[in-house]
């Protein structure tokens, strides 16, 4: 298993590979590990818009089994045009930010709580 | 099953000393409501304010909405919520028709959503029509959000069984019965006629993403087959404040559109089978699961076409074209009803997936729709939440107290079960 993150609360979470960056460049890091093979255990989204506007994300992966999936190729890339698209024009509103981090961690923990028998295999 | 709803048209609110309804007015016992809701020891302090159509009131940043019933023949409340477990579904039942219990308050600092009663706001919103009863909720200190939540949930579940009482001795305007009996009787009632299901959709990922049936977090279940009467007899409620326009309040499962519909279609033009509850997860496992078993479910049902209802945005939309395939696939004729992201000129790619399967595709509108709302009278809650709710951005608040949003911003602008205001225009 390998957690894609830039949550600073989710930093020292164990197989976290943390991403100095924005929510995008963490799409953009799960894509390029999913172009080389690494399986998608989450969404790389949110369900709901008011996330989409989250500083930080956190995408789990599952192992590298060498050869890309054409489904999640495309879902990753879809999630990034929708990513874009969403927040285009927007301003960023920096006073929340803690709120985010904290749901980032507690959506992610839902996410190992809904799939942890399976996670259990990695 | 059978149930019996006695509407009771409300023309007016005002506040007094006992729940009752006299001539469409409604009065609620403000102190006592305040008193009963104070019970939780988890709440703080209640504040409670009246918002009528017209009114120049903003609410903001809006939880739930719930609709006041008072049922006659099984315990009153919520089961599995605010009472102990009763099948909903059969029976007579209450409804203070326009009238809504609106709850407010920040649980963390980024959510939900904007209900203006006047202008250019409340031709978006549903909830400009009701006459709210807005209850603003503070938990004691040192509540996490997940804490919080849950109390300014069942708070305003409470508060809207509290107000319900005023239905029980009520005059009924007019009645309606929803009655669907075993799929079994129905099929041989109508053998010509193609089944018919409703899989409802709804966000199931987490804090402040959850919806409960009966009280089960059903992100906790696989998807399961239920009666249409269930849903309107309060079996469902929202407990998911992140997506102000398209999220499903519990009021609006409280009266589903999309089942109402089919019951009026149900031995006209369709047989209706009832409906499914799928819920939508984060991991991509669950989503495969939850998609097959969904799909599985209306085929073993015999259904010959099935509508889809979406709650939400960005993931689930991955749920709602597999679903779409799913169903195609098997030779079951599928119509889904979702909202689009297209940007603010209503041209971007408008869900996050797409297949060539989904050809009958219903928009319940533009999310990213900007519009601009005057500055209100009254502010019920904190306008400055606007900024942070989804739709709304630094800077969308005026010195003035006027609002630049996205719809995004207005609870119920782009209901993907169809209760809300937009429609389309052909030119």
């Amino acid at each position: 298993m390998l957690v894609v993150t830039n949550n600073p609360l989710l930093c020292s979470e164990p197989n976290a590979l943390f991403v100095d960056g924005s929510f995008r460049d963490v799409l953009v890091k799960v894509r390029d590990l999913v172009y080389s093979g690494y399986e998608l255990v989450t969404h790389p989204l949110f369900a709901s818009l008011g996330m989409m506007f989250s500083p930080y994300r956190t995408v789990v992966l599952g192992e590298s089994c060498g050869r890309a999936s054409d489904y999640e190729m495309e879902l990753v890339e879809n999630a990034i045009v929708t990513y874009d698209q969403a927040t285009e024009g927007r301003v960023r509103f920096a006073e929340y930010d803690e709120d985010y981090a904290w749901m980032d961690r507690s959506l992610y923990q839902s996410a190992l709580e809904d799939q942890g028998l399976v996670l259990n295999r990695y | 099953m059978k149930l019996e709803q006695g509407l009771v048209y409300i023309k007016d609110v005002v506040g007094g000393s006992e729940n009752s309804v006299k001539d469409g007015v409604l009065t609620v016992d403000v102190e006592g409501l305040k008193a009963h809701l104070l019970e939780d020891p988890k709440v703080k302090a209640v504040e409670v304010d009246f918002a009528k159509p017209g009114d120049h009131t903003r609410i903001v940043p809006v939880k739930d909405v719930i609709e006041p019933r008072f049922n006659f023949d099984r315990v009153n409340g919520f089961p599995g919520m605010t009472v102990k477990y009763n099948e909903c579904g059969n029976g007579r039942v209450n409804v203070l028709r326009g009238a809504a219990v609106v709850t407010i308050g920040d649980a963390v600092g980024f959510q939900e959503g904007v209900i203006d009663m006047w202008g250019e706001g409340a031709l978006w919103t549903p909830f400009s029509k009701t006459y709210n009863i807005v209850v603003d909720i503070t938990p004691i200190d040192g509540v996490d959000p997940h804490e919080h939540e849950t109390i300014v949930r069942m708070a305003g579940l409470r508060a809207g069984t509290y107000v319900g009482l005023a239905a029980e001795n009520a005059t009924v305007d007019e009645t309606k019965v929803w009655e669907l009996g075993p799929a079994k009787e129905e099929s041989e009632k109508y053998p010509d006629l193609p089944k018919v299901a409703y899989v409802q959709m709804t966000i199931s990922q987490g804090l402040l993403h959850d919806v409960y049936m009966y009280g089960v977090d059903v992100k906790e279940i696989i998807p399961t087959w239920f009666h249409p009467n269930e849903e309107l007899d309060s079996a469902i409620v929202s407990g998911n404040c992140v997506a102000a326009c398209d999220k499903i309040t519990t009021y609006q499962h409280q009266t589903n559109p999309l089942t109402e519909d089919l019951y009026e279609q149900h031995g006209k033009t369709i047989n209706y089978i009832g409906n499914i509850l799928s819920p939508e997860l984060t991991t991509l496992d669950g989503k495969f699961r939850n998609c097959d078993y969904t799909a599985k479910l209306c085929e073993q049902l015999g259904a010959d076409g099935v509508i889809v209802s979406e709650e939400g945005y960005g993931n689930p939309d991955s749920d709602l074209v597999m679903i779409c395939k799913r169903l195609e696939n098997r030779g079951i004729k599928t119509a889904l009803v979702t909202d689009e992201c297209s940007g603010w000129d209503g041209t971007s790619q408008p869900l996050t997936d797409t297949a060539p399967e989904a050809v009958a595709v219903v928009s319940s509108g533009n999310v990213s729709k900007v519009i601009e709302l005057e500055p209100a009278d009254k502010v019920l809650g904190n306008l400055k939440a606007a900024e942070t709710v989804a739709g709304g951005w630094a800077g969308c608040v005026g010195d003035d107290g006027s609002l630049k949003v996205e719809l995004n911003a207005v609870i119920g602008a782009t209901s993907e079960i169809g209760y809300h205001n937009a429609s389309v225009k052909l030119y």
